[in-house]
C-alpha cells in the first residue's frame, strides 16, 4: 500500500511543494498512522515521496522517524515501513534525524528506504545484524539454522539475531511447522 | 519627529557589521546605554561591508532604541555601496517606523534585483507558521532558479536552515522575527549565510517556562536548546540540525539570547555569558556548498 507525501500539501493545505516543520508533521503523522492502519498484518506501508524536493530536519523527524519508533515499540502491529523516491536531500535530513536520535536518546531506529529499486536500510544497525539481513535479502528468506549453518554461529545465536531483526521491524516471520519441527521463517518486507 | 531637531546619541557601527562577535557586542553595549528618551543616530561611516547577520542586527537594535526613545533611529554616513546593499534588502522598508535616513540614493545599477543577484532573500518578517512556510517556499523558487538540479545540496541546506531557524520564531519567540539570506559565489565553492534576529521572549525564561533551572547560566540554556531540550515539551532536533550543517560546511553557528551566547565551529561550542543583555534571540548560520 502507497502514500503519497506530496498530497499532503492539499489534505494540510500546505503552501507549497515541500514538506517543513514539526507542527505540520505532526499533522502529516495522523493521516499516515490512518493509512497504516488500512495495511493488513504482514504488510508494507511505502511512503512515496516523488514530488517532494525538500524537508528541514523537523518534519521527518515529526513523521517518518517518529514512526519508525513507534513501530519498533510495537505500536502498530506487525506492519513495515518503506520510504520510496526521495530526492537526496530529503534522504539527507532522514539520515541525520535517525542519527540524532540515536546519540542524543540512544535509540537505534532504522527504516527502510529504496535505493534504484533495492531496499536498502537507513539508520543505526549493528554489524552482525546487517550482515543477517543482507543474507536473508539475497536469499529471499531465511532461517536460524541457515544463518547459523552459514555462518557458523550456535543455533542460538542466529536466532537471537533474526529475532531482534524482527523486533526493529526489518525482516517479517511467519512460522512453519513440519515434520523436522517448528521454525520461524525470516523475510524481508514488501 | 526628526532626530535633526532633537539633542541625539550618536552610536558608530563598527566596519564588517556582523563579521565578527567583538564588533557586534560593541554596538549592542551602546546601544542599550544611551540614556532613554534620547534619539539615536547610526553613523555608518566606517562601515564598507555589512555581514547579513549585522543587518537583522541592526534592525532589531533599531526596533530597541524605539521602544527606549520613542524616536526612529537615523542613519548618517552610508557609503553608496552599504547605502545601495541595504535599499536591495529593503532594509528601510522592513525598519519602517524604527529607522530612516535623509541621505539621497541613486536607484540605478546595482540596486536592480536580478537572477544573479547574491541574494536569496531579502529582510522578510516571519511571525507565524504559515509565514516561515511561506519564506521557505520563496526561497525554493529562487533556488531552483541559481542551481542546476532541484536537489542541489547546497540548495537543500539552505531551505533546512531557514525553515528550522523561521519555525523556532513562531514556536518560541512570541515576536516578530526578520530573516535575511545569502549566497556568495566564489570559484569553488558557494558561501552561504542566514541570520534571524527577534525581541521576544528569549531561549532562557522560554526554556524555564517548562523545564525549570535546567542550566546555570544563559549560554548553558541555549547550549540545551542546541542539544535538543525545547520549551514544547519534546526534544528537537532542528538547531542541532543547523550545527551539522554548518560545521560540515566549515562554517559557523552562533545563537546569541539575553546576556548569553554559543557559538559552533568544528573546533567545539564556545559559551559566553555576562554580555549585555539584549532582548531576544539572533542566531545565524554560514556554511560553504558546492556551486
Amino acid at each position: 500500500m502507497r502514500f503519497s507525501m506530496r498530497s499532503l500539501t492539499e489534505t494540510l493545505k500546505l503552501s507549497g511543494p515541500n514538506l517543513l516543520g514539526r507542527r505540520d508533521g505532526e499533522r502529516a503523522l495522523t493521516h499516515i498512522k490512518a493509512r497504516l492502519a488500512d495495511v493488513p498484518p504482514g504488510g508494507v506501508l511505502t511512503l512515496d515521496f516523488e514530488g517532494v524536493s525538500y524537508t528541514d530536519a523537523s518534519f521527518p523527524d515529526a513523521t517518518v522517524v517518529a514512526l519508525a519508533v513507534e513501530l519498533q515499540e510495537g505500536q502498530h502491529g506487525d506492519r513495515f515501513l518503506v520510504l520510496d523516491r526521495t530526492s537526496d536531500a530529503v534522504l539527507e535530513n532522514v539520515r541525520a534525524a535517525l542519527a540524532w536520535r540515536h546519540d542524543a536518546e540512544k535509540r537505534k531506529v532504522a527504516l527502510f528506504y529504496k535505493c534504484h529499486g533495492r531496499l536498502d536500510i537507513l539508520g543505526h544497525v549493528e554489524a552482525n545484524l546487517r550482515q543477517a539481513w543482507d543474507l536473508a535479502r539475497d536469499a529471499g528468506e531465511l532461517t536460524a539454522r541457515a544463518l547459523a549453518d552459514r555462518l557458523g554461529l550456535e543455533i542460538n545465536t542466529a536466532g537471537t539475531r533474526l529475532l531482534k531483526l524482527h523486533a526493529a521491524r526489518l525482516l517479517s516471520r511467519r512460522e512453519e511447522i513440519s515434520a523436522a519441527g517448528r521454525q520461524h521463517v525470516y523475510t524481508v518486507p514488501g | 519627529m526628526h532626530t535633526s531637531q532633537l539633542a541625539t546619541q550618536v552610536i558608530g557601527v563598527p566596519d564588517v557589521l556582523g563579521g565578527s562577535p567583538a564588533g557586534a557586542e560593541r554596538l549592542v553595549m551602546a546601544a542599550v546605554a544611551a540614556p532613554p528618551g534620547v534619539p539615536i543616530v547610526f553613523a555608518m561611516d566606517a562601515v564598507r561591508w555589512l555581514r547579513p547577520y549585522g543587518a537583522v542586527l541592526l534592525h532589531g537594535l533599531c526596533r530597541y532604541v524605539k521602544q527606549c526613545s520613542g524616536s526612529e533611529a537615523e542613519f548618517t554616513g552610508l557609503a553608496p555601496d552599504v547605502h545601495a546593499y541595504l535599499r536591495r534588502i529593503d532594509f528601510f522598508k522592513r525598519a519602517a517606523g524604527v529607522a530612516y535616513t535623509t541621505m539621497p540614493f541613486d536607484t540605478g545599477g546595482d540596486f536592480m534585483r536580478s537572477r544573479r543577484s547574491q541574494s536569496v532573500l531579502e529582510l522578510v518578517s516571519v511571525r507565524t507558521h504559515e509565514e516561515a512556510a511561506a519564506v521557505c517556499n520563496q526561497a525554493y523558487r529562487i533556488l531552483r532558479a541559481q542551481f542546476d538540479r532541484p536537489d542541489h545540496k547546497t540548495a537543500a541546506n539552505i531551505v533546512t536552515v531557514l525553515s528550522e531557524v523561521c519555525q523556532n520564531v513562531a514556536d518560541h519567540s512570541c515576536d516578530e522575527g526578520l530573516v535575511i539570506a545569502q549566497k556568495y559565489e566564489r570559484d569553488r565553492y558557494t558561501g552561504v549565510e542566514i541570520a534571524i534576529s527577534d525581541l521576544g521572549r528569549g531561549i532562557r525564561p522560554s526554556l524555564t517556562a517548562v523545564h525549570g533551572e535546567v542550566a546555570d547560566t544563559t549560554s548553558g540554556f541555549i547550549r540545551r536548546a542546541l542539544d535538543g531540550l525545547s520549551s514544547r515539551g519534546h526534544l528537537g532536533h532542528g538547531l542541532n540540525r543547523l550545527r551539522m550543517i554548518a560545521i560540515a560546511g566549515g562554517g559557523t553557528l552562533s545563537i546569541r539570547s539575553g546576556d548569553g551566547c554559543i557559538i559552533a565551529t568544528r573546533n567545539g561550542v564556545q559559551h559566553r555569558d555576562r554580555l549585555t543583555y539584549f532582548p531576544g534571540t539572533q542566531v545565524a548560520v554560514s556554511f560553504r556548498g558546492a556551486r
